[in-house]
């Protein structure tokens, strides 16, 4: 089975395709998941949140492009891990992380596309490894040394690429009418 | 703000990171599996109904379901205390399924021979494609009936710890069945095996009668407005998350000899649409049972099958969730 028919026959509600996905992403999941939760919660809090991912994923079938299953999983597997680290009341470990806005509530007052085209454009213009860095640390939650042990840098460089990554979407932000001074 | 929560927005796949054995696939597999067998559980009498009678938004609220979300939606994900305990982000961009003319007329037929087929037997359909992938479907074991007081009558004749819930005022009775499935130490045997001409194959299986557990109940009502109301009880052997919308209010609410209880409200535009009650409760005595799903070549679960609460969802168009919940008058 490919993915293309493992896809097909998951919006059929078939359960070996599901099992098919899971057999392939279940490690990549986990592994996204373990690093938003993994320092605060238990190993069955991260089955929990994996399960409900592929849980997610048996529902919403019929609306993934083919070829972007693993892209939605890589979404969904974060976005869930990171509403259940809330829920205990904690925050991800990341660097200068915090962006504050001047002058308005970008919340409140940057719509959704808008936001998400402004991130997008962002992670386009970032030249690579810069790229890779800035996701592997914001987007996928790698603590800098083992971004550095995995891309084979040391922990300076990545650092100083982080930074150029975070002013790369400081400019798009600023170009968007949402500028902010500290990041 | 945080970059990390800005980047809610990506979808990324481009990135090899080193991926870790943290938990097992199968283990994984075994727990999302159970989850989508309480899901289904859920669906099987009431969803089929709430789709007929044109108020699918429901079924959102019903269980872990997501056709009433918007692309791009963040839903949240509700556990029985009524509590958020993760988000659901919808895909960005969205298409019709892509499903062959074979496979949708395959499962056609699949549907069509189970819609025809006696609710005395449990029927199930396997055809599997020209890509070797294989659709199995089943039927339900039903019962109709004609009265509330026929329902109640059968669901205290087996014994039944399902509690059954009086007709609001001004509702009438439209119809009501049950549902059964098979307890543990008996089995389903096969009676017949048949493939067609085009590949599809049905099977027939039947336990003794002494074999069924009433697994579950719909019964249905209308008020002079032609507005639905669905009382749905069944066994149930896992617990349930909900998935709600920005347009689907849910709040936690006390019912009396109830152990959790949720009810949902949905909008539709500013207009109430319809609300949700969804009622849980520990079985004094759990019941032990066969999955159909063994019939399909599913891994058995570890320890056995074992129905432990009984779940409500009570289900009216029309009525926003304080009305609902005053007629009800629990």
């Amino acid at each position: 089975m490919d993915e293309k028919h493992a896809l097909q026959a998951l919006r059929q509600q078939n359960e070996t395709a599901l099992a098919w996905f899971i057999e392939r992403y279940a490690p990549y999941v986990n592994t996204i998941i373990f690093n938003i939760i993994g320092g605060a919660m238990s190993s069955r809090d991260i089955e929990e949140v994996s399960s409900d991912v592929f849980f997610v994923l048996w529902k919403n079938a019929g609306k993934i492009r083919p070829g972007k299953v693993k892209a939605y999983l890589s979404g969904t597997a974060r976005n869930m891990a990171k509403d259940k680290l809330r829920g205990i009341g904690q925050e991800l470990p990341l660097e200068e992380d915090v962006l504050t806005t001047s002058g308005m509530d970008m919340e409140r007052d940057l719509e959704i596309r808008e936001q998400a085209r402004l991130v997008k454009h962002a992670m386009l213009k970032m030249e690579q490894p810069d790229r890779e860095i800035f996701l592997r640390h914001y987007y996928y939650c790698q603590p800098l040394s083992q971004i550095a042990d995995e891309m084979g840098m040391n922990l300076s460089t990545v650092k100083t690429r982080l930074r150029r990554g975070r002013s790369k979407l400081q400019n798009e932000l600023r170009k968007g009418g949402f500028f902010d001074e500290n990041i | 703000m945080k970059i990390s929560d800005l980047l809610d927005v990506i979808e990324d796949d481009s990135v090899s990171i080193r991926e870790n054995e943290i938990i097992a696939p199968e283990r994984i597999k075994e727990v999302t599996m159970s989850k989508i067998h309480a899901d289904m559980a859920t669906n099987r009498t009431v969803g089929k109904k709430l789709r007929k009678g044109a108020i699918a938004i429901a079924a959102a609220c019903l269980t872990l379901s997501v056709t009433a979300f918007a692309a791009g939606m963040m839903g949240r994900l509700i556990n029985w205390q009524g509590n958020t305990i993760g988000g659901v982000q919808q895909p960005l961009e969205t298409e019709k399924p892509i499903v062959s003319e074979e496979y949708a007329a395959g499962r056609e037929h699949i549907q069509s021979i189970l819609d025809s087929s006696s609710n005395d037997v449990l029927v199930l359909v396997k055809y599997t494609d020209e890509n070797g992938v294989t659709d199995i479907r089943s039927n339900d074991r039903t019962r109709e009936f004609s009265s509330a007081d026929e329902l109640s009558k059968a669901l205290s004749d087996a014994g039944s710890e399902l509690r059954v819930f009086d007709a609001p005022a001004g509702y009438e009775f439209i119809s009501a069945q049950v549902t059964y499935d098979c307890a543990a130490g008996y089995e389903y045997t096969l009676v017949s095996a048949e493939t067609d001409v085009n590949g599809f194959t049905v099977e027939k299986y039947t336990i003794p009668d002494e074999g069924n557990i009433l697994s579950g109940y719909v019964v249905e009502y209308q008020d002079s407005d032609g507005n639905r109301l669905y009382i749905d009880g069944r066994l149930s052997d896992g617990d349930a998350s909900f998935i709600t919308d920005e347009d689907e209010t849910v709040k936690s609410i006390s019912v009396e000899g109830i152990d959790s209880a949720l009810i949902f409200e949905q909008r539709d535009g500013g207009s109430v649409a319809a609300a949700t009650i969804e009622m849980s409760k520990a079985l004094t005595s759990p019941v032990a049972y066969v999955s159909k799903a063994a019939l399909t070549g599913a891994q058995p679960t570890e320890g056995g099958d074992v129905f432990s609460k009984a779940w409500y969802s009570i289900h009216a168009s029309g009525l926003d969730a304080d009305m609902l919940f005053e007629i009800l008058a629990f």
